[in-house]
């Protein structure tokens, strides 16, 4: 043991335990680049996202990859692939990270209070929790989908308010174990608010394995925003997602396999990398995993 | 026996909520049923309309219809479908057994391969088959089980042929009962393999952990030390303790699987609860959607018990009262 080590403050650390993990800096340094290509998408891709070129298409058929002009071939319309995978992406992570923002909007209060009051109130929660977790919410969601505006942010908003279960039992699970501890008993004892302890010495020591569960669940909503623009209650024509670019690229899987696979390739990178994040953060955080 | 009556009738709460959630939920619709059943010529012809609404009941609020509805079900009533005008209870009996099948069948699946799969990697940590292997787990955790669908689809049946793409049964096949099955499971194939790939790499994971676990127990130590063989040692002592936390997870992976095959069921063409589902909310059939919610919620509820009742078997510590 250096005395370096001891200097090194917590967030250092747990940086130097991530970065060793290199399934999980990869997939972090995916993200990053992919995030960056959709956040730039009018600056990187060659066309606007609708535009039809159907004057290009010899036999009506869409263009291949590494066709002159068109990257990564054109859709039915003459539409650049290319173009319509960044935007897609924009579609795609939008929803995951809006969603799992919903989903913490709502299972942070709810795991704190409930952990924190106990009682009455940690029944409620809980007995709401269990019940949302044990229907197929997926049906819900669909439901949901096909009343209101299948506008990107109802999308996200749905997906979030029926995934936040898994939030709300760690953030819960954290509370009830850091409320027992000296720190907080001492906060108590200073006569500060209630609000005032679960904001400033609870929620800071709870959120670790929140954010790690947080990560899972923009992986989950990518996959469902993926599933519900597959049967066409997600983001709709002619704005490109990579669910939505699958759907029609089934129908055209005789003559154009690359519409099915590269969206479906770009959804499998995001979620592997998003879950492999998950895993390193989850070792990150945690001050007590043995050093491997 | 009186701890399963006790689950039995904390169901029926359950399904009350969820069905009102979902009756709730297709209430706050902006469009109107009606509207959807007059003829597109005299849609400004109000009195079509109203007639049509009258007919649905669509005017009075939403708490005496989900009231009036609920009461129906209890007399076993699931009402009739606004698009095919047939009752909803025999549309739904028709398609309960494929969408059981085919979610059996996967759950099956995927418990088989990723539990041994999970032992197998457990047995070999850190060599260079567990770190592949695991590696794919990842990677069935992360696509879309449909997606992965697409790609059977592309390789085995438009690439090599073998199988077929669509539907449960080669229409008009006729012949004796193993060749009618043998062509059920050709259907069958990709669909289960779809749906259950993701599932067998979250159950590798989970036997992989918690075999390693608990092959650093004590009581291992003491059956080694006894000279037993490591087969012994792996099936008659670890296996089955290893297992605890599979079973504890298989009821919350439940919601999942059926979610899952109603978009597998939508892409491969299968006339299951899913697809009748989907092209229900679709079409706004609200008595459908109800029958779907409802059925859905059963059959996701009785897979939580049985899996309860399944961790008696594993665990024999467990009783419950």
């Amino acid at each position: 043991m250096t005395t370096e080590k001891y200097k090194a403050s917590p967030g250092a650390l747990v940086l130097r335990r991530f970065a060793r993990n290199r399934l999980a800096v990869a997939g972090a340094a995916v993200l990053i680049l992919l995030t960056l290509l959709a956040a730039a998408a009018p600056l990187v891709s060659p066309f606007p996202y609708d535009e039809l070129h159907m004057g290009d298409l010899p036999d009506g058929n869409p263009l291949p990859p590494l066709s002159p002009k068109y990257a990564l071939g054109t859709d039915q319309f003459g539409r650049d692939y290319l173009t319509r995978c960044v935007f897609g992406g924009r579609m795609s992570l939008s929803v995951g990270f809006l969603s799992a923002l919903v989903s913490l909007a709502i299972g942070i209060p709810l795991g704190l209070a409930a952990g924190y009051f106990g009682g009455a109130a940690d029944i409620a929660v809980m007995r709401f929790t269990e019940f949302l977790s044990c229907i197929p919410s997926f049906f819900l969601i669909l439901i949901a989908n096909s009343i209101f505006h299948a506008s990107i942010f109802n999308v996200m908003a749905i997906i979030g308010m029926f995934s936040w279960m898994g939030i709300c039992r760690q953030a819960r699970a954290q509370c009830l174990h850091l409320k027992e501890q000296d720190f907080v008993m001492s906060a108590r004892a200073m006569g500060f608010s209630h609000f005032y302890i679960i904001r400033r010495y609870i929620l800071p020591n709870a959120l670790s394995p929140v954010i790690v569960s947080a990560t899972l669940n923009v992986a989950y909503a990518i996959i469902t925003e993926s599933s519900l623009s597959y049967l066409g209650l997600g983001v709709q024509e002619p704005v490109p997602s990579w669910g939505a670019m699958l759907k029609a690229g089934q129908d055209y899987m005789r003559v154009a396999p690359w519409m099915a696979v590269l969206p479906g390739l770009l959804i499998l990178f995001v979620a592997l990398s998003l879950n492999f994040m998950g895993d390193g953060l989850r070792d990150a955080l945690d001050p007590r995993a043995v050093r491997r | 026996m009186k701890y399963l009556l006790k689950r039995l009738l904390m169901m029926l709460p359950m399904l009350v909520g969820i069905s009102l959630v979902s009756y709730v939920i297709m209430n706050m619709a902006p469009g109107d049923a009606a509207s959807m059943y007059v003829n597109p010529e005299e849609l400004r012809n109000q009195v079509s309309i109203d007639a049509v609404r009258e007919k649905l009941q669509l005017d009075s609020p939403v708490l005496v219809r989900y009231a009036a509805w609920l009461g129906q079900v209890l007399q076993g009533n699931l009402g009739y479908s606004y698009i095919s005008r047939q009752p909803v209870a025999s549309e739904i009996a028709a398609r309960l057994v494929p969408t059981i099948q085919l979610s059996v069948a996967a759950l099956a699946l995927e418990l088989v391969v990723g539990v041994s799969l999970g032992i197998f990697c457990a047995k070999r940590q850190y060599r260079a088959s567990d770190n592949i292997l695991s590696l794919l787990s990842f990677v069935g955790m992360s696509m879309p089980s449909f997606w992965f669908g697409m790609l059977l689809i592309l390789f085995f049946t438009l690439r090599v042929g073998w199988l077929p793409s669509m539907g449960l049964v080669t229409v008009g096949l006729k012949g004796p009962w193993h060749v009618l099955l043998a062509d059920r499971a050709r259907h069958m194939a990709m669909p289960v393999i779809a749906l259950s790939f993701a599932g067998v790499g979250s159950w590798l994971r989970f036997q992989r952990a918690s075999f390693l676990d608990v092959m650093g127990q004590d009581y291992i130590r003491t059956a080694r030390s006894k000279g037993l063989k490591e087969g012994a040692v792996t099936w008659r002592h670890a296996f089955r303790n290893s297992c605890i936390p599979v079973v504890t997870m298989l009821g919350g992976s439940l919601p999942g699987l059926i979610g899952g095959s109603f978009v597998i069921e939508n892409m491969f063409g299968i006339p299951g609860l899913g697809r009748y589902g989907t092209m229900a909310v679709l079409a706004r059939d609200y008595p459908a959607v109800m029958a779907v919610t409802l059925f859905s919620s059963i059959l996701v509820m009785a897979g939580v018990l049985l899996s309860d009742l399944l961790y008696v078997l594993v665990d024999p510590r467990i009783k419950y009262s």
